[in-house]
């Protein structure tokens, strides 16, 4: 089985490869470097905050398509959705997580070896040879990137934003859209999700929560650790906040999927997404 | 005449002292490494010869194909030249700048007096082999090299690439990375998304799969 983490414009940034093909997702994720690293608590780095739906958290996360367990650190795709918050959230999600398939796809065509098992010969070698395949391919990547769609897309996007925002600045409160919504944070990072500006109606939101008996790298930290971020309460309140954030700004968030006929008027925000894809 | 026969003592006894410095060195190799190693190439009684394969034809017909020789320009332009090594011409001119000095890999001279294979024939046999997936004696049309060179050196490039890159470019991101992951992420409706995950078998790209259906971007 192969592991990989890649951003969208398909950089590897984790790769784990060596598992038998008879694991399950499970056993794999029991066994991958990774996630000994998030039971550890030293991964992911807890500074950075993000507001969803009103609450701001630290833990980040991965998209994941189902099929994996319903951990605090993978964002899945409802599996039934019936609302439309949840069908935009869905929609918005697979938009992203495509890219993760799309990986094996470049990777396949582009480097024929993996099609040959019997061309490793043994169990090392297959694993330097996925090491060494996806080392150049990241080098590739690093070259090429510039001049991918992605990037362009994203170019005329923060460029749009800029010129309206100069034109009547305060336009959008949207929570997200431009970078504001990634906060570098400074605060105390003892392995908590919830930060200190959280509104503390709610029981869960403790910012100190055991932050002075339990120093990094002992075991009671690292069992806190893994609790938090294999939670499934958490994991699910997740999904529920990511769903109300996309549904605030779900114009110009789904107008790049959208095929619609053109109208128009239907409202600044298509209009601008049109422009921006042009 | 004596002198002769001197001649042929003196040889004799080299010959057989020779024979047995090296029995003597090969025994203390293998009682250092604590097995007994199986002799592999070299020349010897009862070994085939080397084929008179002809090294340079092999790296004057990359070059020529790839690189242009004698002042002409290449027979292939760029995207050729991305379609057959897999890689952007930079990151290819990176790749064989890094590695053609290295002592395992330029050009040698053997005991007979013959030049050898070119760097540049190694990398593009190497490079084929994880590109195509081409079997090792494959390359020995177009490359000039025979299998277990072929064998040899995609080992090498894959432990030369592990050696030199492995920190930098397979690796967790650091702050600055990662906040433009989320950043991105952030403006595609996803804020703390620091990547997609997945786990893939490797052996299903066999497998001829159904109609193309799974991901097809955004017309649905």
């Amino acid at each position: 089985m192969i592991e990989t983490v890649c951003d969208e414009d398909l950089y590897i940034w984790h790769l784990f490869v060596g598992c038998p093909g008879a694991y399950s997702d499970k056993n794999v994720l029991a066994a991958s470097p990774l996630m000994l690293d998030v039971n550890d608590g030293t991964w992911p780095p807890m500074i950075y905050k993000y507001t969803l739906n009103g609450r701001s958290r630290r833990l980040l996360f991965y998209a994941a398509d189902q099929g994996y367990p319903r951990y605090a650190i993978f964002a899945k795709p409802y599996s039934k959705p019936d609302t439309p918050r949840r069908k935009v959230y869905n929609r918005l999600q697979e938009a992203l997580r495509k890219n993760a398939e799309r990986l094996y796809a470049v990777w396949w065509s582009r480097w024929f070896i993996t099609k040959y098992p019997e061309r490793y010969m043994t169990l090392p070698r297959l694993i330097k040879t996925a090491k060494a395949v996806a080392i150049l391919h990241n080098m590739a990547v690093e070259y090429l990137r510039h001049g991918f769609i992605a990037s362009k897309r994203m170019a005329a996007a923060a460029a749009v934003r800029g010129a309206r925002s100069g034109r009547q600045d305060g336009d959008d409160q949207g929570a997200s859209g431009d970078g504001t919504a990634i906060v570098k944070d400074d605060g105390p990072t003892c392995g908590s999700v919830w930060g200190a500006p959280v509104p503390d109606s709610d029981g869960r939101g403790n910012d100190h929560r055991g932050c002075e008996d339990a120093p990094m790298g002992t075991a009671r930290y690292m069992q806190m650790a893994e609790k938090e971020a294999k939670d499934t309460q958490e994991h699910f309140s997740l999904l529920h906040d990511l769903a109300e954030h996309v549904r605030a700004d779900r114009g110009s968030l789904l107008a790049p999927y959208l095929r619609l006929p053109d109208v128009g008027g239907l409202s600044e925000g298509l209009s601008r997404a049109e422009d921006v894809l042009r | 005449m004596d002198d002769d026969v001197a001649d042929d003592d003196l040889q004799v006894a080299v010959v057989l002292g020779a024979r047995s410095n090296l029995s003597t060195r090969r025994t203390l190799l293998s009682v250092r490494e604590g097995r007994v190693r199986k002799r592999v190439g070299g020349s010897r009684p009862g070994h085939r010869p080397n084929r008179p394969r002809d090294f340079d034809l092999g790296a004057h017909a990359i070059l020529r194909d790839l690189f242009g020789v004698d002042g002409e320009p290449p027979v292939h332009g760029e995207d050729p030249f991305e379609e057959r090594f897999r890689l952007p011409r930079p990151v290819f001119n990176r790749l064989f700048r890094s590695i053609c000095n290295e002592p395992a890999w330029r050009q040698t001279i053997n005991a007979t007096g013959r030049p050898q294979a070119h760097a540049i024939q190694k990398v593009a046999a190497a490079l084929r082999v994880f590109g195509y997936g081409e079997p090792f004696d494959r390359a020995d049309e177009y490359c000039r090299l025979s299998r277990c060179t072929t064998d040899l050196y995609t080992r090498r490039l894959t432990h030369f690439i592990i050696d030199k890159w492995s920190l930098t470019y397979l690796r967790r991101p650091n702050a600055e990375e990662l906040e433009h992951i989320l950043t991105r992420n952030a403006a595609r409706g996803l804020p703390g998304c620091m990547g997609l995950y997945r786990l893939y078998p490797l052996d299903v790209g066999q497998v001829p799969k159904g109609p193309r259906r799974a991901v097809q971007g955004p017309q649905r």
